[in-house]
């Protein structure tokens, strides 16, 4: 293998993971709560459109993704609404919402820009990179030059780490899950605590969204998350939420997209291709599965 | 319980709202998509029941929201979620397929009987490893069965593009089915056929189960509490399993029967969502196979209707998919208060 190529492949892995890293550090917070997040592929749905259409009217990628991630925050406060409140099954209203955003973004779509199954425009500003050209190759590749949301990631992956096991709002998040009667007996609201970490996942995933519509392709199109929602929800189930392990896990899945897209030009069949990130998840996941089962078994 | 089952007014006064609440929103967003409600609603039901071949398109496209609907909810009587009816579909309509276009037993009867078998079979092979993996191993089956979706896709877009391409064809696609296979249509200028009857006969089986044999009560009480279920005796993995298979054979059957039906072949998005429509449904009908078929009935009069109104407005035809998640969603809001949080 060719310098190049490795360089492309870690560029477009870093590229992919961004959105999986992001969703899933704000489906951990909810999942930390007591609440296993299936509506992050709708969050980050309805971040992508939303970014990409306030982007292509203002002209200004930051007005987009502040846009995202109001209609990200909005759709998760309803799902808190519903889990949290009106105590409805949280797969169910996951799904419903899921369903809802698919069909709502198309159909907008449809009436907004006579669009067919996508939406793109020179017109939409994408997210800025960290541009800084040093003149080493390591450093202007491997370092620098990425979108500023993936340093901003990173970042948050270790604050949330932080924040999580070692301040007073983490541990009530984790005794929200773990012992939510505790919760009550300290006179704290559970439902309180969900609802801010749900505001908190809508943040993030709207910032996912962000990345997959204005910077990894700048356009809107039909179901563009493909079930990345439900990758990052095996990266939470697989770090059981622990933001350090969810950002390993997540550039490992960003590797099998970066394969994927890689592979696509090859001669085998592009289908086999795009199927590549689906299959490895369930592997990854049936591996962690065998792993932790053998751990059962012996102690 | 006696309390849950007197109709009490406050009970009526909220189903009353609910239907009010529905409405209103849904008059908003055909509003919103540039056409006044009131003619929108209209063109919906006019292009769905306005005449008898509107009526049977809107009975024939029921079909397989039942199927996929029922799909869902037979897991779902065992605690088990079964996302996954989009992939198995989609393979069960790829079973069928290959079958009719490849093989010939002679006897039409027998033919369409084993394309069918061969398409529940199908599906049901991709129940089987999620379903397998929740058990043996407790992997959540809602990844499993979603990835599963995208996987069977890419599949079957392979197997329609490469080995199993219609050589004949420009598009990627299968041969079409040899015609002993195809279920002839019974109404002349209509797509309707037997499809409709089986899909039925298949729903209220699964009632008079549910309802009336040990194991119907068995899947019950694995559901409802799995750990007393397994006190009493009740085998709670296969149970489980069971469930997923069955799950899956129906949504598998759902492709078979619109292959040996409707499309007679398979081709490029083949399936516009049956599977996703198909838990909507389960959710709103709560697992119960005869509301499934009255709510599948409203679902296929909001799509072929929505049709109509893209036809005579400019309110794009997605606009079904919007009006039934809002539906479920705001049910899903009443129901806490309706029947109270028993079941949450």
């Amino acid at each position: 293998m060719d310098m190049e190529l490795i360089t492309t492949l870690f560029r477009t892995s870093i590229r992919m993971a961004t959105p999986i890293l992001l969703a899933s550090l704000g489906g951990a917070l909810t999942y930390h709560a007591g609440i296993i997040n299936v509506a992050m592929e709708g969050l980050m749905l309805i971040s992508a459109f939303f970014s990409v259409v306030f982007s292509y009217l203002t002209g200004n990628a930051l007005y987009g993704i502040i846009a995202g991630m109001m209609a990200s925050i909005l759709i998760s406060l309803l799902y808190s609404v519903f889990v949290s409140f009106l105590k409805a099954n949280n797969f169910a209203i996951g799904f419903a919402i899921n369903i809802l955003v698919s069909s709502l973004t198309l159909f907008l779509m449809r009436i907004m820009f006579q669009g067919e199954n996508a939406f793109n425009s020179p017109d939409i500003a994408p997210i800025a990179e960290l541009k800084l050209i040093t003149g080493n190759y390591f450093l202007d590749n491997y370092i620098l030059n990425f979108s500023i949301l993936t340093y901003l990631s990173i970042l948050i992956a270790f604050v949330l780490a932080f924040i999580v096991y070692k301040t007073s709002f983490g541990l009530r998040l984790r005794v929200c899950g773990e012992m939510p009667q505790a919760l009550t007996t300290a006179g704290v609201k559970v439902g309180f605590v969900q609802l801010c970490s749900s505001v908190l996942c809508g943040v993030l995933c709207g910032l996912a969204g962000a990345q997959l519509s204005l910077y990894n392709v700048r356009m809107f199109s039909r179901e563009m998350t493909g079930g990345r929602g439900f990758v990052a929800l095996a990266a939470i189930l697989i770090s059981g939420g622990k933001p350090k392990r969810i950002l390993i896990i997540s550039l490992l899945f960003g590797v099998f997209d970066a394969l994927s897209i890689k592979l696509q030009s090859e001669k085998i069949a592009p289908q086999f291709a795009l199927m590549l990130p689906y299959v490895m998840s369930v592997v990854v996941l049936l591996l962690f599965h065998l792993k932790t089962r053998k751990r059962l078994k012996n102690a | 319980m006696q309390a849950a089952r007197t109709l009490s007014l406050r009970k009526l006064f909220l189903s009353l709202l609910l239907v009010v609440c529905i409405l209103s929103v849904w008059a908003l967003i055909i509003w919103f998509g540039g056409e006044s409600p009131f003619k929108g609603f209209s063109f919906i039901i006019e292009g769905s029941l306005g005449n008898h071949y509107q009526l049977l398109s809107t009975l024939n496209k029921m079909v397989p929201l039942i199927l996929a609907a029922a799909a869902v909810a037979v897991p779902a009587w065992t605690g088990m979620w079964n996302i996954g009816g989009e992939g198995q579909l989609l393979l069960g309509a790829f079973g069928a397929a290959l079958v009719g276009f490849s093989i010939d037993f002679g006897a039409g009867i027998v033919n369409i009987v084993v394309a069918l078998l061969v398409s529940a079979a199908f599906g049901m092979a991709w129940a089987a490893w999620p379903a397998i993996f929740k058990i043996k191993l407790r992997m959540d089956e809602v990844v499993t069965t979603l990835m599963g979706n995208y996987i069977a896709a890419q599949l079957i877009a392979y197997f329609i593009n490469k080995p199993f391409r219609d050589p004949r064809s420009p598009l990627a696609q299968t041969p079409y089915i040899k015609s002993s296979y195809v279920i002839p249509y019974l109404f002349e200028g209509s797509q309707f056929s037997a499809t409709f009857l089986i899909a039925i006969g298949i729903v209220l089986v699964l009632f008079v189960f549910r309802k009336k044999f040990i194991m119907g009560y068995e899947f019950e009480i694995t559901g409802s509490n799995s750990d007393f279920a397994e006190l009493s005796g009740v085998k709670v993995k296969k149970i489980k399993l069971l469930s997923m298979l069955i799950g899956g054979a129906l949504a598998g059957l759902a492709g078979g029967l619109l292959v040996l039906g409707m499309t007679q072949r398979v081709m490029q998005s083949f399936s516009p969502g049956y599977g996703f429509t198909g838990l909507l449904i389960c959710l709103l009908a709560f697992n119960d196979p005869l509301i499934i078929i009255g709510i599948a009935f409203l679902f296929s009069v909001l799509q072929t209707g929505s049709v109509n109104l893209q036809l005579f407005s400019s309110v794009p035809a997605e606009i079904s998919g919007v009006l039934q998640a809002v539906m479920v969603l705001f049910v899903a809001a009443f129901k806490t208060f309706i029947v109270g949080r028993r079941d949450s």
